[in-house]
């Protein structure tokens, strides 16, 4: 007790809030509005808390030399006052999901009584309307000391209203919190009210900013565990801040999935290791600099100005090129990293428009065996819009079933005549015209669209081949692209089986093409599917043989009937002549599995004179003929028939 | 590159210097006006509150200071005080009350009258001043007297009394004036910062006039500070000359803040600056010469300086808010409210002075000028960095231009300027050469795989070549599907080297799902007999080579 006052509630109080300091301070030191009003709320509730333990003090002991010291405490200490609901309401408002600019501007104007009152106790010192000290240096209210009340007690309630009007901006969990922090607040207002011995309103700041710090202004929500840089919740805020404040930004991501190499080699403790040290390395270059993990192996870097921009570039490229020191022997280790940046980043509207962007950048260097560095320029967001476009449409094609067929056909160099054909989809866009099937089948796989589209093309086809019945009877077989997404779905065997019923076709006349990619996956959910489609006489082709990794063990697992062979081999097969042999045996150990084996991508002579000295049959190919429409398929037959009966 | 992020954390510095030098200076004069309000505590000097008494019609009245006395006939007031004693000799009495023509008289003995030597002043400038009288040495009890004879406004004010010796007097005074002379100490100091950094920025030949002006406006401010109090009029030597320094400083302090306004933003274009700087000349020649000439007191015309001061700050506010409505120039906004502040201070300092003729009006007026000053400078130093940082921001955009930003390459630019700077060179050791470059099939890939296998390839391509070429020449990317290399001094033949691009585009074809094909095309800048080639020819020749090897590739 210090003159009739307990001070523990202080004592307590004092420690609480320079423990929520220490470790907020300990952390990341975040950006954005809402962080920066808490640490300025904690900084003046812990100066609020200190003075009114020396104002108490200094009360106490009534020195007559201090009594100028105590007068000058005494009005900080109501200074603090008027800026601790000031800054709860500040706090509360940056909470609210909208624009920054508009509450910097509000709490414009919610300052000028704060303003006005900060004036009245600074005059104080002269005034002694608030508070005074008589002769022998004791303290007396002033006529005017309710004010000090009124005006926390009005700043207090305010808060209501605006978690009521505004309640759509705000978390419940938030709502939750204010209403915890006004009621603690109050109650230990209303204690000290009573009982003036006990100080428990500083108490009361202590307890209600333990809670802010434990719900709401917690940095590690906003870092991530791994590397301690910022997560992704960070960058949708701050993305969001820079952009509501019309700030120019520049990011350059860097892509490490090379690591993944690392991480089969020499474990996932090292590839862990070497994230770390990449966090560290890119945290230490530039405190300016905001670095975020934005996925498992991806990192980015914001900056604010072009030249900070250009020197991070050069650091981060050297950076990747010297590689990590991992076992600290001088001996780097060094993977492939894709660095991919763009200078104004702002322009980009959104945070998940600026990931997809990175993403699609990165894409562009997927085959690139070193680092390298991508930057964003008109004709990469060309290509990006692009497929954003492509994205939006397929929406409308899928819900309007706008994708077209196109048919190439497979020639016998024995029969001299077209023996099968598969079946494409196609897709043209009303502005950007024919878009490649690469293009919007990986998209549509993204966006789990592709066995929708699959199934109403297939649909489609039977209808096509139940119009004209007359093309099956002069093909051995029709291929139909199953894509890998279909085959993980249970149930789809069933709907393609259950269409082939529908249009009564045979089913020994179909065959489904898979990649090697699916086949490799395979899983017992694949070979459920296969059995069913072989139990109906449905035949399966394995696609784009020698792209992936595919290899001989998974092609025996399979009941294949037929493999295609991938253009990417055929390539070279006239300049070099190793894959020329490459490609020889390959078709021979097929062959002689007894597998059929057809040719993908012939385009001149050379190459279909060449396949046909290596006794590769099948040929599939521009030189033979490009994909075509459902009414030119028909008029090629037709003339193949002719060809082929003379 | 690392002075880049220095700069940024200069800027983010400076603001927290400000708000801390602010703050420090703010509780520097809390403090101080705390200390003076209750120098009293101290023993040195004693308030001398008791012990008065007036008397009316031989009726004794005792009375305690200070004192409030209504006077509507004008009769003189008259204070006498019994408490002196002989413990008293030599000490110092003082107070303030020269504007109610104050005399003190012990034992019947005038010690103290006060007069206008030299100088007239009016009541405000009176009620600063200091009133010692010193109480003789051979003193030995007796009756203290206080006479006032001219109420102003009918009425008197009787300030507290003190007593002390006569060093701890002059330290009161010294204490009186603490926070003016803080306040002037601050405003030197920051002239000698703004002078430096004037100098500082002169040397880096960046605009910064508005520095010097700032410095002169601070330092004329600071003098006036300083002689406008009355330790400064009454110890620094001939007091009439302080008293017109003072003035002159007064009437001249708003012609450099005139010429900082008209250094600012879009404001040179109003002449109504040009004309109130003149007012300002004038009105101190003026002054000057009615003072000599007819004996005008300065005193008497320091009105026509007021009203040119509001005329000045409201015009220069009319002005800016026009200025800052048309253009969203951060500078003249920030100027313009901290010349919102200035003015404010202003008119209520004035507004205390003519209608309440309080003596602390100056201290309103600093404490405004304080602020203003403090915004100005700020403001100042912010628009040098943002200055400083276009700067930095343009000279890395200007290094940006030259490149490629797709593939990281040079562009057209620096490719033409290095094949010029080549072909001109002085001492060239060996036969430079240079090759062009054309990606084969890329609009069908374009079109055939989308605009980001076509964009793979060409990033992919700019690979290859900086791997083949890159430590011994620069690859450029002068078109969509163009590249150019340049080699300065070949070590081995253009055989050679195409052998080793075509191993790089086979590795690369090896991975990748489209087909990656490059025609290119030779040139040697020296014919065999060893002249030059001129640009164009040079040029053309590789150019052809590469349609050449394009023909001969086009075979599907």
């Amino acid at each position: 007790m210090i003159g009739g006052y307990n001070i523990d509630f202080l004592i307590a109080s004092l420690i609480i809030l320079f423990l929520v300091l220490f470790e907020f301070e300990k952390q990341n030191q975040l950006k954005n509005a809402s962080t920066k009003i808490f640490r300025l709320f904690l900084l003046t509730g812990i100066a609020d808390v200190v003075l009114d333990l020396l104002s108490t003090f200094l009360l106490a002991w009534n020195i007559g030399e201090l009594a100028g010291v105590t007068r000058v405490i005494l009005t900080a200490f109501y200074l603090m006052q008027i800026l601790m609901p000031y800054f709860a309401v500040y706090y509360t408002q940056t909470l609210r999901r909208i624009n920054l600019p508009k509450i910097h501007r509000s709490m414009k104007l919610w300052g000028i009584v704060p303003m006005f009152l900060g004036v009245v106790v600074i005059t104080n010192l002269w005034s002694e309307i608030l508070f005074g000290f008589d002769a022998m240096g004791n303290y007396f209210h002033g006529p005017a000391y309710l004010l000090m009340y009124i005006y926390g007690i009005m700043y207090a309630c305010a808060l209501l209203p605006i978690c009521i009007c505004h309640r759509h901006e705000f978390s419940s969990r938030e709502i939750r919190v204010v209403m915890e922090f006004l009621f603690i607040e109050g109650i230990c207002v209303a204690v000290q009210a009573y009982d003036g011995r006990y100080l428990t309103t500083g108490f009361g700041i202590g307890l209600c900013m333990a809670i802010l710090y434990l719900t709401i202004n917690n940095p590690h929500i906003y870092v991530d565990y791994l590397t301690g840089c910022f997560n992704m919740t960070y960058l949708r805020v701050w993305v969001r801040e820079q952009m509501e404040k019309e700030k120019s930004f520049h990011v350059i991501a860097a892509d490490v999935s090379g690591l993944n190499r690392v991480a089969k080699i020499a474990g996932a403790d090292v590839s862990d290791y070497v994230m770390m040290e990449i966090a560290d390395k890119l945290r230490r270059y530039d405190k300016n600099a905001k670095v975020f993990r934005i996925a498992g192996k991806r990192f980015l870097i914001a900056v604010e100005s072009l030249a900070e921009y250009e020197s991070c570039r050069s650091y981060m490229q050297e950076l990747f090129m010297q590689g990590f020191d991992v076992d600290h022997n001088g001996e780097p280790v060094r993977f492939r990293a894709v660095l991919c940046g763009m200078v104004g980043a702002e322009t980009l509207q959104s945070r998940s428009i600026l990931l997809a962007y990175l993403d699609y950048m990165a894409g562009l260097a997927a085959n690139s065996e070193d680092t390298v560095l991508i930057q964003s320029d008109e004709k990469i967001m060309e290509g990006f819009l692009y497929e954003q476009e492509i994205e939006r449409y397929l929406k409308t094609a899928v819900e309007d079933d706008l994708f077209e067929l196109n048919y190439q056909p497979v020639y016998s160099l024995k029969e001299k005549s077209y023996v099968s054909m598969e079946v494409l989809s196609r897709l043209r866009h009303p502005n950007l015209g024919y878009v490649p099937p690469d293009v919007f089948i990986v998209l549509a796989e993204r966006s789990g669209q592709i066995s929708q589209i699959s199934e109403l093309q297939f649909r489609r086809l039977c209808r096509f081949l139940k119009e004209h019945r007359d093309i099956l009877d002069k093909l051995e077989s029709v291929k139909f692209n199953l894509s890998p997404l279909e085959l993980m779905k249970c149930g789809h065997s069933r709907v393609l089986i259950d269409t082939i019923r529908e249009f009564e076709l045979p089913y020994a006349k179909f065959q489904f093409e898979i990649t090697e990619t699916a086949a490799t996956e395979y899983s017992d959910n694949l070979y459920q599917l296969i059995k069913e489609f072989q139990q109906v006489g449905i035949g399966l082709c394995l696609d784009d043989f020698g792209v992936g990794y595919a290899n001989c063990n998974t092609v025996m697992k399979l009941p294949f009937s037929a493999i295609k062979l991938d253009r990417s081999l055929l390539k070279d097969v006239c300049s070099e002549p190793q894959a020329a042999v490459f490609y020889q045996s390959i078709a021979n150990v097929l062959k002689n599995m007894g597998f059929q084996v057809i040719a993908e991508g012939a385009e001149t002579a050379e190459e279909v004179e060449l396949l046909r000295s290596w006794n590769v049959n099948l040929i599939q190919g521009y030189y033979f003929s490009k994909p075509v429409s459902g009414t030119e398929i028909l008029k090629v037959l037709e003339e193949n028939q002719d060809k082929s009966g003379e | 590159m690392h002075n880049v992020g220095e700069k940024t954390f200069v800027k983010k510095s400076l603001e927290w210097t400000f708000i801390a030098v602010s703050m420090i200076v703010f509780a520097a004069v809390l403090m101080m006006s705390s200390v003076n309000l209750f120098a009293g505590t101290a023993d040195s000097i004693k308030l001398l509150s008791d012990g008065w008494y007036t008397m009316e019609n031989d009726e004794r009245t005792a009375v305690s200071l200070p004192l409030e006395r209504k006077s509507g006939s004008g009769e003189a007031l008259i204070l006498y005080n019994d408490s002196l004693t002989k413990s008293d000799a030599g000490r110092m009495i003082t107070t303030r009350g020269a504007q109610y023509g104050l005399s003190v008289f012990l034992d019947g003995e005038q010690i103290y009258k006060y007069e206008d030597k030299a100088f007239p002043r009016n009541s405000q400038m009176k009620s600063k001043q200091d009133c010692d009288a010193r109480i003789p040495v051979d003193f030995d009890g007796g009756k203290l007297k206080m006479v006032l004879d001219t109420p102003l406004r009918g009425e008197y004010r009787v300030p507290h009394v003190w007593i002390g010796t006569g060093s701890d007097v002059l330290f009161h005074h010294f204490q009186d004036a603490a926070a003016t002379f803080a306040v002037a100490f601050i405003f030197i100091i920051l002239a000698v910062i703004a002078v430096g950094t004037a100098g500082y920025l002169h040397s880096k030949s960046i605009e910064s006039r508005r520095f010097v002006d700032a410095a002169l406006f601070l330092l004329v401010c600071s003098v006036w500070f300083m002689t406008d109090t009355s330790v400064m009029q009454r110890y620094g030597g001939n007091a009439a000359n302080v008293c017109i320094i003072s003035f002159y400083a007064f009437m001249l302090l708003s012609v450099p803040m005139l010429h900082l306004v008209k250094n600012t933003g879009g404001m040179q274009k109003y002449r109504t600056i040009d004309a109130l700087i003149f007012a300002f000349y004038l009105n101190a020649i003026g002054q000057g010469v009615l003072n000599l000439c007819l004996g005008i007191d300065f005193v008497d015309m320091l009105v026509v300086t007021h009203v040119l001061l509001f005329i000045g700050v409201s015009a220069i506010t009319i002005l800016m808010t026009r200025e800052s409505r048309c253009s969203a120039d951060r500078d003249v906004r920030m100027v313009l409210t901290a010349f919102v502040t200035v003015g404010m201070s202003g008119v209520l300092a004035l507004l205390l002075y003519w209608i309440l003729e309080i003596p602390y009006y100056g201290n309103i007026f600093q404490a405004g000028i304080l602020i203003f000053v403090i915004m100005i400078l700020f403001n100042i130093i912010m628009s040098m960095a943002e200055n400083i940082h276009y700067r930095t921001e343009m000279m890395a955009y200007q290094r940006m231009l030259k490149e490629d930003w797709m593939t990281g390459l040079g562009n057209r630019q620096p490719f033409e300027e290095h094949l010029s700077e080549l072909q001109k060179s002085k001492d060239l050791q060996g036969n430079p050469a240079l090759i062009f470059l054309d990606l084969n099939q890329l609009k069908r890939i374009n079109d055939e795989f989308g605009h980001a296998a076509g964009d793979e390839v060409i990033i992919g391509a700019a690979k290859c070549m900086s791997k083949v070429f890159g430590d011994d020449g620069k690859c450029y990317r002068i078109g969509g599907d163009e590249f150019g290399v340049i080699l300065p001094e070949p070590k081995i033949t253009a055989e050679e080297w195409f052998e080793k691009l075509e191993q790089e585009i086979l590795q690369y074809n090896r991975g990748s799902r489209y087909r990656l094909s490059i025609a290119y095309g030779w040139s040697d800048l020296k014919e065999e007999d060893g002249h030059r080639k001129t640009l164009s020819d040079w040029k053309y020749e590789a150019d052809c080579r590469m349609y050449e090897n394009k023909g001969g590739l086009r075979r599907l």
